[in-house]
């Protein structure tokens, strides 16, 4: 591979979210909204011994966090936020999908990724049977989840600039192990591209089937309808995650991590917008 | 008198008339008179009359029957329960009277007791012939505070009067009650959240309101891909300029031992005898790269060892001048300083690569 082609390589295969403006002014402006779902919260953790008491509040929270987000103020922490407020407010797949739509900006963000995984882990499968290894998601370990593109570009700028520094000592002392230098920096940068490509690839193949979440227990069927048998013996609890292959009469037919393929209600399932 | 007719309406006696009329018509007298003595029979002695009211009846006889509501209290909560108690005096049979099922008693306004009040199933005590009255106990939960009265109750009874209707009516009258709020509900105890504790904690502040993460674009990928080797070339540019014979050191270090010397030279400074680091290096170097006689050490020997190695005379004899200057410069008291020396050997090793 040659430098040039590792160099746009590196400079196009970074997954970044595009820069989102906020959306138009709405009538309550951002910082009292903001405000407001940070009162609720604080509320809600001020009653955490009343579950009853605490969860209307990180409802209230969880609103306002979804108000900001959906007028464009999209970044970890405030993805993290509302992630939390839904689950606390009872709402776990509400939360899931709120975690994965951090993590389509912030892939590498570690407290997102932790998140998820615990929200995951709150899936109640039944005790019987294998449905959870039908259904249970495996965490993503590629590049891009491990990495900011901030960090890549570090990361690649300073094999690079190595690789050059060994090159020019090289010319000037004839010393060969220099050369020997340059060859490791462009190695690496060269695996640290391929990683990169992968992780693109990998991302092109998971956003091309929307992520939907079980959002009531519901009965995976054979069919997009009642009368079709079920494809697992058990129920899909709240949680689950699947990938949309397509929709039909108000079915739509997913695919389970473990690969099971079968069709669910529209009205038992959530999708998560920028997964 | 025979009272069999025929089909014409004539008499079996009248000319032309069938006899198998006669035959029909005798059973179906008989039987209608049967009928009709046993119709007289039930209604005339003081057996269970044949036509029994269909509503507020409930088997009680006696000539003169009184009903009567009392209630254990008259204010009840919403949520309350009111013991309502029926006692029927008067009856001759109190232990045949059926108790009156208020889920399907109508009030006057043509409601049921249950639309007024939920009715519980009570125990109810069982009293023999000789009782005097009956009592019959309900437990009531108005349904709302609407409710204001215990309705009225008709009960109607067999009088056993042989003239008229024998069945009269008495009435349970009914009794205002007052239906208050309810008290309040003590909570049930307060189930903490098990979520994690981490939970619970949550970024605050303007951050929450950034709208940008910043990424590196096309233009510093292509400035990082192309700065680099430019700097690059800009630093060899300069170390040619600033040194011309670079080039030319830079090839004799590819001999190892041209390198092992350059690196002594370059360290003697920081030795306490750098004329004589400087000295060893260079003799070190020839000794590597020509075969010096074992004892040749002043720089007349090593001239004349190195112009019998085949070295040119004139090499041979830059070599024996530098000896002689590092000489010089460990022994003499104003001789050449370190620096000079240094430059001389590196040069003089050069030049030396470059002969062989």
């Amino acid at each position: 591979m040659t430098h040039a082609g590792m160099i746009l390589l590196l400079a196009l295969s970074p997954a970044t979210g595009p820069p989102v403006t906020p959306g138009p002014s709405d009538e309550v402006d951002a910082p009292a909204v903001l405000t407001r779902a940070e009162h609720a919260f604080t509320e809600g953790a001020n009653h955490r011994d009343d579950a009853d008491a605490a969860r209307p509040w990180f409802r209230e929270a969880a609103r306002g966090y979804d108000e900001l987000w959906h007028r464009g103020f999209r970044n970890p922490a405030l993805a993290l936020n509302r992630a939390r407020a839904h689950r606390l407010a009872g709402n776990l797949p509400a939360s899931i999908a709120a975690f994965h739509e951090g993590l389509a900006i912030t892939r590498y963000d570690r407290p997102l990724q932790a998140g998820l995984e615990d929200a995951r882990a709150a899936v109640l499968y039944p005790l019987d049977g294998d449905l959870a290894t039908h259904c249970r998601q495996k965490a993503a370990t590629t590049i891009g989840t491990r990495m900011s593109p901030v960090e890549a570009y570090i990361v690649a700028g300073v094999a690079w600039i190595l690789a050059w520094v060994g090159l020019v000592r090289f010319v000037t002392t004839r010393l060969p192990w220099y050369l020997l230098f340059a060859g490791v920096w462009l190695i690496a940068l060269g695996v640290l591209a391929g990683l990169w490509v992968q992780d693109e690839r990998r991302q092109s193949r998971e956003t091309a089937h929307p992520l939907v979440i079980v959002t009531h227990e519901t009965q995976l069927r054979k069919g997009n309808g009642v009368s079709y048998p079920p494809r697992l013996e058990a129920r899909l609890p709240m949680g689950v995650e699947a990938r949309e292959r397509t929709r039909r009469g108000g079915w739509v037919q997913v695919e389970l991590a473990g690969g099971d393929i079968g069709w669910l209600p529209e009205s038992a399932l959530l999708w998560t917008v920028g997964d | 008198m025979d009272l069999c007719l025929s089909p014409e309406g004539a008499s079996d006696s009248s000319p032309g008339r069938e006899p198998w009329a006669a035959s029909y018509q005798r059973p179906a007298l008989w039987l209608a008179a049967l009928v009709s003595l046993g119709f007289f029979y039930t209604t005339s002695t003081a057996e269970p009359p044949f036509f029994e009211p269909k509503e507020d009846y409930y088997k009680a006889r006696g000539p003169k029957i009184t009903a009567e509501w009392t209630v254990d209290r008259t204010q009840v909560p919403e949520d309350g329960r009111l013991t309502a108690t029926l006692t029927i005096r008067g009856a001759t049979n109190p232990h045949e009277i059926v108790r009156p099922d208020l889920r399907t008693v109508r009030t006057q306004d043509k409601r049921t007791f249950a639309d007024l009040f939920q009715i519980e199933d009570t125990p109810q005590k069982t009293v023999g012939p000789d009782a005097t009255e009956v009592a019959f106990v309900y437990v009531l939960r108005p349904r709302n505070r609407s409710v204001n009265r215990l309705p009225t109750l008709n009960f109607r009874y067999d009088s056993g009067a042989r003239k008229g209707d024998p069945f009269q009516m008495t009435k349970a009258r009914g009794i205002d009650i007052i239906v208050t709020a309810a008290a309040p509900k003590a909570r049930p105890p307060a189930i903490p959240l098990t979520e994690p504790g981490y939970l619970f904690d949550a970024a605050t502040g303007e951050r929450l309101l950034e709208s940008e993460l910043y990424s590196p674009g096309l233009v510093a990928w292509l400035l990082l891909g192309a700065g680099v080797p430019a700097i690059a070339g800009v630093w060899y540019l300069v170390w040619q300029r600033i040194d011309p014979a670079a080039g030319r050191h830079a090839r004799a270090r590819r001999s190892r031992a041209a390198r092992r010397a350059t690196d002594a030279i370059r360290r003697s400074a920081r030795t306490a005898d750098p004329g004589g680091a400087v000295a060893s290096a260079v003799l070190g170097y020839l000794r590597s790269r020509f075969p010096l006689p074992t004892g040749a050490e002043t720089p007349a020997e090593v001239g004349a060892g190195l112009q019998g190695a085949g070295l040119p005379a004139k090499s041979a004899g830059e070599v024996v001048e530098f000896l002689r200057h590092c000489d010089a410069a460990r022994f003499a008291p104003a001789g050449d300083t370190p620096p000079t020396l240094v430059a001389a050997a590196e040069s003089l090793l050069t030049r030396l690569e470059a002969v062989v």
